[in-house]
Formats: structure tokens, C-alpha cells, sequence
């Protein structure tokens, strides 16, 4: 430093007031207190998603599983509600499908594919036994 | 992150809050703009998310536009405060004091900005090139010429006493 720097560093400065101090402390406050409240609310997205991503996760593996088990068959709401009762097995004239031989009370509703009940009648004799 | 930042300029203002207000006021020629516009340098560094990799000069850069948008913003000409501390105006050293304000009056902005850096924040020419963006031979030849124009309080001074 040369004697010219010397001499104008010896002048007193005007010095800032403490108002300033107080402003960037204000300032710097509020940053760190938004800075740690943003990483706050960065880690609850964290944990929300992670959440969200197990119970998602979940309710793809019940799916898969409930996919997985095969579902009862249920003939009964094919024509049930419509079904007289019938006593002849042998009778397709009041079957609502050509294909299928429906009888029974409307409480027990017994479908069957017509070949397969002509088998039955070649195999053994048909009375209201078997049926 | 943030909290990190915020504790890197506290640290930074307090050992640099004089020569901050000095730089700004030697712009602003107001001493409110001139804490205006150090409040402004930290909020903008603030906003910025990261410590920048060389925050000196970085801040004294941000201090230069706050202080460039608060003169247009006040109109500068309507006050230009000195740098130097009113309140000692009075006593002893008033006279050599008024001299060195009346010809820091007469410097270019450029050349009382090249002073002001080089003597009271401690700045290289070539940081001082950097926070001005111009070349170091550029700044240097500025603090020449203002320090050439200041010479002249002191030689006066010799000659009084």
C-alpha cells in the first residue's frame, strides 16, 4: 500500500447505519427459516410420494392377486329370473338358448350342454333320481 | 441448502458490511440508497439459490446494479452524499477531510469507483476488472488517474503546514 492509500484510509468513513444490520439480518432470517421450511416440505413430498407409491404398489399386488384366483361361475343369472319351473330335461322347446338344457326349480337352476346330457342318458337310465 | 447460503452471507456482510456501504454510497451518493442497495445484492444472491464460486466479487458486482437501478431510481443528482464521516467535519482533520470530498467530487465515476475498490475494499485491479468488466490495464489506469487528481489534497496540505 502506497502513502497516498495511507492517507485517504486514515479519513473516517461514513459508517452504515444499524438499521441496515437489522435489515439483512431480517433478510438472511427469513431466507434460512423459507430454506429449511421448503426442505421441510421437499422431505413430506418425499414421504408423501413414497406413501403414495407403497399404497400404490399395494393395490396393484391385490389386483394382481384377486386377478390370479379364479372366480366362482355362476350360472344362475343366465336365465333365472325368467326360468319357469320345469321338470323334463328333455324338453329344449321353452329354453331360451337352443344350446342348453335348463331346468329345475328357480331356487336350483341346473344348466348343462345338451351333448353332455345325451351322454348321461346313453350311460344310464334317466329317472327323477338322477336328475 | 438455503440456510447454508443464508449463513455464508452473514457471515460475508459482517465482515464486509463497511466496504459494501463505502462501494454503494460512493455510487449512489446517498447513504438510504446506499443501504438499499446493499439489501438488494443480498436478496438478489439470495434468490439466486447457491453461493456463486466467488462471491466477492460477485457481490460487489450485484451491490454496482442495485446502486446503478437506485441512482436512476432517486435521481442521484439530487444529493451526493461523501463517503466520508460527516460527523468528524468538525474536529481535527476537517480541512484535509473537505479537500479530499471536494476533489473525490471532481474524479470520473469511473475513476472514484477504481479508488474506492482498490483502497477500502482491499481489491486487486484485476478484481476490480472483473466487477466492472472491463480489462485490468482498464482499472488500473483509472485508480492511476483518481489517485493522481486526489494527490493534489495532500501536496496542498504539505504546503499549508
Amino acid at each position: 500500500m502506497n502513502d497516498d492509500e495511507e492517507k485517504l484510509r486514515a479519513l473516517p468513513l461514513a459508517k452504515p447505519r444499524a438499521e441496515l444490520d437489522a435489515r439483512i439480518d431480517r433478510l438472511l432470517a427469513t431466507a434460512a427459516v423459507g430454506g429449511a421450511k421448503r426442505q421441510k416440505v421437499g422431505l413430506g413430498y418425499v414421504f408423501a410420494a413414497s406413501a403414495f407409491s407403497a399404497a400404490a404398489g399395494a393395490a396393484v399386488a391385490v389386483v394382481a392377486m384377486r386377478d390370479s384366483v379364479p372366480k366362482p361361475i355362476r350360472y344362475d343369472y343366465i336365465e333365472r329370473p325368467t326360468l319357469p319351473a320345469r321338470t323334463d330335461p328333455f324338453d329344449f322347446s321353452r329354453s331360451s338358448s337352443p344350446n342348453l338344457a335348463v331346468w329345475g326349480s328357480p331356487e336350483e337352476v341346473v344348466v348343462t350342454y345338451p351333448n353332455r346330457l345325451q351322454e348321461l342318458v346313453s350311460e344310464q337310465t334317466l329317472d327323477d333320481s338322477n336328475i | 441448502m438455503q440456510t447454508d447460503l443464508a449463513e455464508t452471507l452473514r457471515m460475508f456482510y459482517v465482515s464486509h458490511r463497511q466496504e459494501l456501504f463505502t462501494y454503494a454510497l460512493s455510487l449512489t451518493g446517498c447513504p438510504m440508497g446506499a443501504e438499499d442497495a446493499v439489501q438488494t445484492a443480498f436478496s438478489r444472491v439470495l434468490q439466486r439459490g447457491r453461493a456463486p464460486s466467488e462471491l466477492r466479487p460477485y457481490l460487489f458486482r450485484c451491490v454496482r446494479n442495485a446502486a446503478m437501478d437506485e441512482g436512476r431510481a432517486r435521481q442521484r443528482a439530487s444529493r451526493n452524499d461523501s463517503i466520508f464521516n460527516g460527523v468528524h467535519a468538525a474536529q481535527g482533520d476537517s480541512r484535509l477531510r473537505l479537500e479530499v470530498e471536494e476533489l473525490f467530487a471532481t474524479l470520473t465515476a469511473d475513476e472514484r469507483e477504481a479508488v474506492v475498490l482498490k483502497v477500502y475494499s482491499g481489491m486487486t485491479f484485476e478484481e476490480i476488472g472483473g466487477v466492472r468488466g472491463v480489462p485490468l490495464q482498464t482499472a488500473a489506469s483509472w485508480y492511476r488517474r483518481g489517485m493522481s487528481k486526489l494527490r493534489i489534497a495532500w501536496t496542498r496540505e504539505e504546503n499549508a503546514t
